[in-house]
Parts: C-alpha cells; sequence; structure tokens
C-alpha cells in the first residue's frame, strides 16, 4: 500500500507540473476545425431514430438540436409538455436537466481558479475544517475495518468524482454508506446546505480520496465551496457570470413562475399496476404514463429550494444550454464575449485523473462506461478504437437530458425528454449520427 | 478490496455468460424458425437488461414445440431458466381456483349462483360507496353478491391501490394491507380468514353485478373453498386440482428441498444514470423477508387464491392441457365439458360490451371479455357472444408471468420472468408467432 501511495503521489507532481506548462507556457487558440459541413439527409436519421419512439408512445416528446459556430446544424422539436396537452415543445421548453448543472458548476469552480481565488490542489478542509480527517469504509461497507483518509480532499477530487463521497442508491451510491446517505437524506432539500455538509462529514467515505470514481454529491460540494468563496448564493454567482451575460433566461434552479407553463411533465413507462390512459385527440397508443420522480409531484418541482443543488437542482431549455456548451466547445467565448480563458476552458477537456484507468467507472456505471475518462466536470467519451482521442465530451440528466460536444469539430448538441427513470440514454446514437453526417473534403 | 474484486469477477462472469449465450444463439439459429421468432422478439428484453432473463414454453397439438430461455432466474444464485424453474405466478393463481370451484359446481357442493353470505354471512350487510369516492352517500346492497360476482370481478370489491385499485377505497385496502402482495411473504392482518373478517367492514366501490373492477374477489372464492371443504385453502386446492393434474411443483409454500429451483424476484431499478449506453434496469426486489429470494418461501403468509401461487412452467403447462384437450387427464374425464366450457364464455354483464376490462387496464384492454379467472381476446370486429369470435383465452401474474390459449389452432403457451409489476407484456405478439 505505501509503495503505492508514494507512486500516487509522484504521479501527481508529475501531473502538476504538466498542468503549470498548459497553464502558462502553451496558447490554446481553438481545440477545434473553424469550418465544417454536413450532411442533412443523414442527420434526418435523428429524427427517424426519434419518431420511432415517439410513435410508439414510448416518450412523451423530445427536443434535439445541434448547433456549431454559433449557427443551428440541426434541430427536430415534437410534441407537447404534457401528453394530451396544447403547448408545443420547443427551444423554450423547461426541462429538468438535474446532474448536467454539474458542468456548470465546474466551469465556475474553473473560473475561479482563473482569478486566482481557488487552486485545483486546495484542500476542501481549507473552506469546511470538518471535512479535515475523514474515515473511509472501502466500497461504502460498514462491515469491514475502517480506514483513516490518507490524502485530503481537494478540489480535483471533487470535479472529478474521485473524492470517496457517494450518492444514496437511487443516484448509483455504492454500498451501505449509500443507505446511510439515504436514511439521513444527505443533500436533500429539507436542511440548508451547511446542515448537510455537517452531516457529510460524518459519513464514511466510501473509498480513499483520489483513488477511485465514485458518482457523487462532490458538485453540491463545489457549489458549497462557491459561495463561501464568492459571499454569494450559487444560483446568484452562476446568474452574474454564466446565464445572464450569456442570455440563458430559463436556466435556474427554479422555474420562474409565469415560465411554468413551459414546463415539461415527467413519464413512466406504462406497467399492469398503472396502465396507460387514452389522449383524447392523440392519434397515438401512449405506453407511458406521468409519474413523480422521487415520489414528488409535479406542482413540487421548479419551487424555490432550500439551497442551489449544483449537483442535481438545475432548470434549463435547449436554447439556453446550448449557448452554455457552445462557450465551452469555443475555449470560454460566446458571441464574442470571453467567459473563461482559453487555458482554463481546455481544463474541462483534460483527463484530470490520468493515474485512474478505463476500469475506473466500472464500478459506478458498469460495462456501458467502457472508453470513459473524466475531466473538468465532464465526461469524455474516447474513441472505441483504443486511441486516446476524445470521441465526445458530456454529461446527463436524471430525468434523460442529454448534452455532448464533439471531439473533432466541437458541434454541440442535446437531446432532452422526461422520462423518469431515464431510459432513452440515446446521446451516443445520435452523436453518431452527427458524426457520420459530417463531409470530409 | 476484495468486494471491488468481487465486482470485477461479477462483471467477468457477465461477460462470460455474454458468450455462452451468443453460443447458445448459435444452437437457436439451427433449432425452429418459429423458435427464432420467439427469440427475435423476446431476447432484445434480457439484451437491452430489462429483465435479467426469461423462459418460453410453447405447445402446439400437444405436443412441446418451443422451449426457449435466456439470461438467469436468479443471477446471484446463477439459476438458468428452465421449464422446472419454480416461478412466482400470481394472479395466475386465479384460473386454478376457478377451476377448482367449477370441481365443486360438479360435485353439487356449490352453485354458482349461491349468495356468498351462504358460507360467510357479515356479506349480507356491507355497504356500498359508489365509485369508491368516500365523499359519496352510501348505498345498500342492491342484491346479493354470487360466487358468480366474485370469479368475475363484478362483485363490487376492488384491489388495494398497489396492485390495480384505482379509487379512494383501494387506498384504505393499501393501508390496512389488504390482500397486498406483500401480506404473501408476511401477513401483517394474519390468516386468509382475517383478511375477509376486515373486507367485510369496508364499503364495495360499485353495486354488484355493475362494473368489472379487477379485485380480491377470487380471494374470498378461495374462503369459500376453505368453508366448502372445511379444509385450509392449500389442502382444498391440492385436492380438487392440483393432484388430479399430477401438478407437483405448484405451492403456496414451496418444500425446502426445492428451494434451490426457486427463481428470484426483481422489480424496476430506479436509479439515474447520466451517461450514454444500455444498463441493468432491474434490481432485486427489496421488500421480501431477509434471506428470501422470491415469494412462496415464507409461511407467515396468508392463503391467497388470487395470486399466491408458485409453479413451474412444465406443471402450468399440465393445466392448460386439461383446458385445450375437452377437461381430460390423458383420457380420463376430469370435469364434465359443460361445466368446463363456462370458462370459455363470457361471463360479464352484457351491458359492459367488450369495454369491461379498460376500467381497470386501460385502453389496450379493449375487445377483451372475462369469463372466471380468465380474460377473453376478441378477434377484429368480433362479437363476444360468439365463441367463433373469441382470439385466444389469456391470463397474466403481477410478476410478468403470462399465458394464453390459442383453442382453434391447439396452442397454448406459457411465459415466465420475475419483475414485479409487469412492465413488458408481449402477450399478443407470441399469440401470433405461433400461428
Amino acid at each position: 500500500m505505501d509503495s503505492r501511495n508514494v507512486n500516487a503521489a509522484k504521479c501527481r507532481r508529475v501531473i502538476r507540473s504538466l498542468f503549470i506548462v498548459v497553464l502558462f507556457g502553451v496558447s490554446v487558440p481553438s481545440l477545434f476545425a473553424e469550418t465544417v459541413e454536413y450532411d442533412q439527409a443523414k442527420l434526418a436519421e435523428i429524427k427517424v431514430l426519434l419518431d420511432g419512439l415517439y410513435e410508439k408512445g414510448q416518450i412523451p416528446n423530445y427536443a434535439v438540436e445541434i448547433r456549431k459556430n454559433g449557427k443551428s446544424v440541426y434541430a427536430a422539436y415534437r410534441g407537447d409538455t404534457e401528453l394530451g396537452g396544447s403547448v408545443p415543445v420547443g427551444p423554450d421548453t423547461i426541462f429538468w436537466v438535474a446532474s448536467m448543472g454539474k458542468p456548470i458548476v465546474s466551469s465556475a469552480v474553473l473560473k475561479l481558479i482563473q482569478d486566482g481565488d481557488l487552486s485545483l490542489d486546495d484542500p476542501l478542509s481549507k473552506f469546511f475544517p470538518q471535512f479535515e480527517s475523514m474515515v473511509v469504509a472501502p466500497m461504502g461497507d460498514l462491515d469491514v475495518p475502517f480506514e483513516i483518509a490518507r490524502a485530503p480532499i481537494t478540489i480535483r477530487n471533487l470535479l472529478t468524482h474521485t473524492s470517496g463521497f457517494t450518492y444514496n442508491p437511487l443516484v448509483l451510491g455504492l454500498g451501505d454508506v449509500a443507505y446511510q446517505y439515504a436514511e439521513l437524506e444527505v443533500m436533500s432539500q429539507k436542511f440548508s446546505l451547511a446542515e448537510n455538509l455537517e452531516m457529510l462529514a460524518q459519513i464514511p467515505l466510501v473509498a480513499q480520496p483520489g483513488a477511485s470514481f465514485n458518482y457523487s454529491v462532490s458538485v453540491d460540494v463545489l457549489g458549497a465551496i462557491i459561495e463561501k468563496v464568492t459571499g454569494k448564493r450559487l444560483g446568484e454567482y452562476l446568474d452574474e457570470i454564466f446565464f445572464k451575460p450569456m442570455g440563458m433566461t430559463d436556466t435556474a434552479f427554479r422555474v420562474r413562475p409565469e415560465a411554468r407553463k413551459r414546463f415539461a411533465r415527467f413519464y413512466t413507462p406504462e406497467s399492469l399496476r398503472n396502465p396507460a390512459s387514452t389522449i383524447a385527440g392523440s392519434e397515438i397508443e401512449w405506453q407511458i404514463v406521468e409519474t413523480a420522480p422521487f415520489g414528488l409531484p409535479y406542482d413540487g418541482w421548479g419551487q424555490a429550494p432550500t439551497f442551489d443543488s449544483g449537483g442535481g437542482g438545475l432548470y434549463s431549455t435547449a436554447q439556453d444550454f446550448l449557448k452554455y456548451a457552445e462557450m465551452v466547445a469555443n475555449g470560454g467565448v460566446l458571441n464574442d464575449v470571453r467567459y473563461l480563458s482559453a487555458e482554463i476552458a481546455a481544463i474541462h477537456f483534460q483527463d484530470l485523473m490520468p493515474e485512474l484507468g478505463l476500469e475506473a467507472f466500472e464500478v459506478a456505471f458498469g460495462e456501458a462506461a467502457q472508453y470513459m475518462k473524466f475531466g473538468g466536470g465532464f465526461g469524455i467519451k474516447l474513441e472505441e478504437d483504443g486511441s486516446d482521442r476524445a470521441d465526445y465530451y458530456f454529461w446527463g440528466g436524471a430525468a434523460n437530458t442529454f448534452f455532448w460536444i464533439d471531439g473533432q469539430d466541437g458541434n454541440v448538441g442535446v437531446f432532452f425528454t422526461h422520462i423518469w427513470p431515464p431510459r432513452y440514454n440515446l446521446s451516443d446514437q445520435i452523436e453518431a449520427l452527427v458524426d457520420g453526417a459530417r463531409i470530409v473534403k | 478490496m476484495s468486494k471491488r474484486d468481487t465486482l470485477r469477477q461479477a462483471f467477468f462472469a457477465l461477460l462470460l455468460a455474454t458468450i455462452v449465450h451468443a453460443s447458445k444463439a448459435d444452437d437457436v439459429a439451427v433449432l425452429s424458425p418459429m423458435t427464432q421468432e420467439y427469440a427475435n422478439l423476446l431476447n432484445p428484453m434480457v439484451d437491452e437488461q430489462l429483465i435479467p432473463g426469461y423462459y418460453l414454453s410453447v405447445y402446439k397439438n400437444g405436443q412441446q414445440v418451443v422451449d426457449l430461455s435466456l439470461g438467469f432466474a436468479d443471477e446471484e444464485a446463477n439459476l438458468l431458466p428452465g421449464q422446472d424453474v419454480l416461478y412466482f405466478i400470481a394472479s395466475m393463481t386465479k384460473p386454478i381456483v376457478s377451476l377448482a370451484t367449477l370441481k365443486l359446481v360438479e360435485q353439487g357442493q356449490l352453485n354458482l349462483t349461491d349468495p356468498v353470505k351462504q358460507f360467510i354471512p357479515e356479506f349480507a350487510n356491507v355497504l356500498v360507496v359508489p365509485e369508491g369516492d368516500l365523499d359519496n352517500p352510501t348505498e345498500e346492497l342492491g342484491r346479493d353478491i354470487t360466487i358468480h360476482d366474485l370469479l368475475t370481478h363484478t362483485s363490487g370489491l376492488t384491489y388495494s391501490q398497489d396492485i390495480t385499485g384505482r379509487e379512494e377505497i383501494a387506498k384504505v385496502y393499501a393501508d390496512l394491507g389488504l390482500f397486498a402482495i406483500d401480506g404473501l411473504a408476511e401477513s401483517k392482518l394474519g390468516s386468509l380468514a382475517d383478511h375477509v373478517e376486515q373486507l367485510v367492514q369496508l364499503p364495495l366501490v360499485f353495486q354488484p353485478g355493475e362494473v368489472f373492477v379487477y379485485s380480491v374477489g377470487i380471494d374470498v372464492v378461495g374462503r369459500v373453498l376453505e368453508i366448502v371443504t372445511g379444509k385450509p385453502l392449500d389442502i382444498a386446492i391440492a385436492e380438487l386440482v392440483l393432484k388430479p393434474l399430477a401438478m407437483t411443483d405448484t405451492h403456496f409454500t414451496i418444500p425446502e428441498a426445492k428451494r434451490g429451483r426457486l427463481a428470484a424476484m426483481y422489480s424496476p431499478r430506479v436509479a439515474t444514470y447520466p451517461i450514454p449506453g444500455v444498463y441493468r434496469r432491474y434490481q432485486p426486489y427489496q421488500n421480501l423477508p431477509k434471506g428470501h429470494q422470491n415469494f412462496g418461501v415464507s409461511e407467515a403468509g396468508y392463503l391467497s387464491g388470487g395470486a399466491g401461487l408458485v409453479s413451474t412452467a412444465r406443471d402450468y403447462a399440465k393445466l392448460l392441457a386439461v383446458m385445450s384437450n375437452g377437461f381430460r387427464v390423458g383420457q380420463k374425464q376430469y370435469l364434465s365439458p359443460q361445466i368446463g366450457n363456462q370458462l370459455f364464455r363470457n361471463q360479464l354483464p352484457a351491458v359492459l360490451e367488450d369495454e369491461g376490462l379498460v376500467y381497470n387496464f386501460g385502453p389496450s384492454a379493449n375487445k377483451t371479455g372475462f369469463s372466471y379467472g380468465l380474460g377473453i381476446r376478441l378477434i377484429e370486429d368480433g362479437n363476444l357472444t360468439r365463441s367463433d369470435d373469441h382470439d385466444y383465452y389469456f391470463w397474466a401474474g403481477a410478476a410478468n408471468t403470462g399465458f394464453w390459449i390459442d383453442l382453434k389452432n391447439d396452442v397454448y403457451g406459457i411465459f415466465m420472468t420475475q419483475h414485479l409489476p409487469t412492465q413488458y407484456d408481449r402477450t399478443a405478439e407470441m399469440v401470433e408467432i405461433a400461428r
């Protein structure tokens, strides 16, 4: 164990020095090719794919759009915000994008690093001393001997879900500790952020910090650090640096009452226990019924939260989210306004934990996570040819929302519908269709 | 570290299983085209990780023509699906209890027109709250509830909200744990008699004979069988049906020695999944007593005529054989066809036409009638009163098991998996493939 740790520490030192090179030595003008064209007939396959699901009554609606260089490359919107409703789904339909808030919060952390207020290897305990000496229950198992955390939890760990925190079992949490999160309702809206942190500090980690990937409440902890450093509520800070200047008017930790009519409802597959009903005037035989994710009925969603959950509390629209994705893809610039320096924006796409192999994601995500690495708040999907080339950078939300940034030309895409639990994780297929439609000259 | 290794081993076991399946798929390819068609329909459910595995058995002219499986019946125990694997068949218990009732009718111990109060006097005084809405004024019974009403779900009783009950009173059933599915493993309310005692305190949701409301009616029939035979329901069912049909693997509680053949119960895995791709969408069912992989293990439940049985595809095929074969067991007449054939007639009030089941099961259940524990699917533009128009007979269990009888083509089939609640009903497609 000891020699391994020394190696890891050495490794980290090397990586840190590499970073310094990246930060100060090299300028990163643009990651991606400027001009690119797509075969529209091939892009139309996206609609064929989604229409198939819609017409079979399996998804209530969909919003899909691809943009490149500030222009829409492809867009298709279909259905209403509610089965049998009269508000069509469009670029301004509001979805609960949930975990897609994680990359945005990560971008805000990078902004604070750029401003010199934070650094990647700052320990969490610098901001919240209660996390100074943590206990580890390996694999979240409470029946084996606990360990003492051998390294501090750092900002880097929080950005990459390698802090050792986990989630409750509904969000892929690990072991008995995940059930402790559920029982104590850690990081729930029942408590203030301060109270949530107090509880979190008293629960064992499921792994040594930096040792493995565990999908986790880490981004909520980053939100707390942002609030501490800026003295502002997370939503207020994100408004100030990103949402307001970019015109992401419907992106927030709540749904404004006047915008509520544009907020899509949630659906789940029908079952013998819960059969679908006929929707008057609809020719589709629906195989879904309205549902209440996490037991919270529709009316409860979008209300002002107790705390701004960067990890899961965000609402947004296709047109809003595409702006954020374009800003990141363009190296920190949107519509000629610079939000992040090119060097800082590039961190989104860098493997921040290179010592973790591809198997690091198996525990949380199983087989589907082959070829996955993790950057600054973004999942990195590698090409499946064994090379290190990124196919795309991405993340998804709990109610079946996804976005991605292409690794080759930097086009950005979203695919939203509201199915809970998520079932149509199709971003890989849609992204592949876009790849296939690119015209190589 | 050791746990992680276990996980990794499990991952490799899964890979290995995929390889085994691949070679198995090659075997399937050399089997009949019909089997291949079934595999094409059903295998994606396993490949997409919606269910851990399934078993399908189809018989034509009394011979088994499809014997198909994929995946696991119990992933943890590495139990493969097969025709001798024990599955919790839930509402597929209902046709067995219905058949037992018809047997008692033949023996002259019971008439379908008998009022239930003749056996359970408290049924004389139950009240009705129309539509099960507690705000509606209470009514007295318009007429007595009969055995026929109980068997056809037109008694005015309902089910717990956890099953299919949709009225306000179904919520009261749920709160009490009245004929609850989880009560089959551990009953909050005690025995079958105790459940009935509680049930008669609650109002009906409709007047008897008016509306098809999927219900605990057949559980009440189970209690009537106990009273008529003077024996506990498990013994009564064994004597009336299971023994005569040689259904040796059908039990309310399985013997300990058969535990290794019992499938595990699964339910939808409710989890966020922020990355693309296919992932496991089921997980072990959480509400069973510790150490139990399924229902049918515990003695602490109640004897449920509506949902209590565990059986195998091989055993259930014996029941379907008797029903398809003029109610003979081999050459021997088990039940007079005159009585048995009541199972193949629509027994619902004519006023419901072919829309009676839509109330509980949604629009996909139109064009359907009901006899005793058995649904009747109509052909296009068919009429329930003409048996020639009956496309097939079927029913399903809450844990995604199902069967059909296609009399005209002399086909019957049984599909087994364990996913509570049913989300993947492919009966209509399965019927077509065998034709």
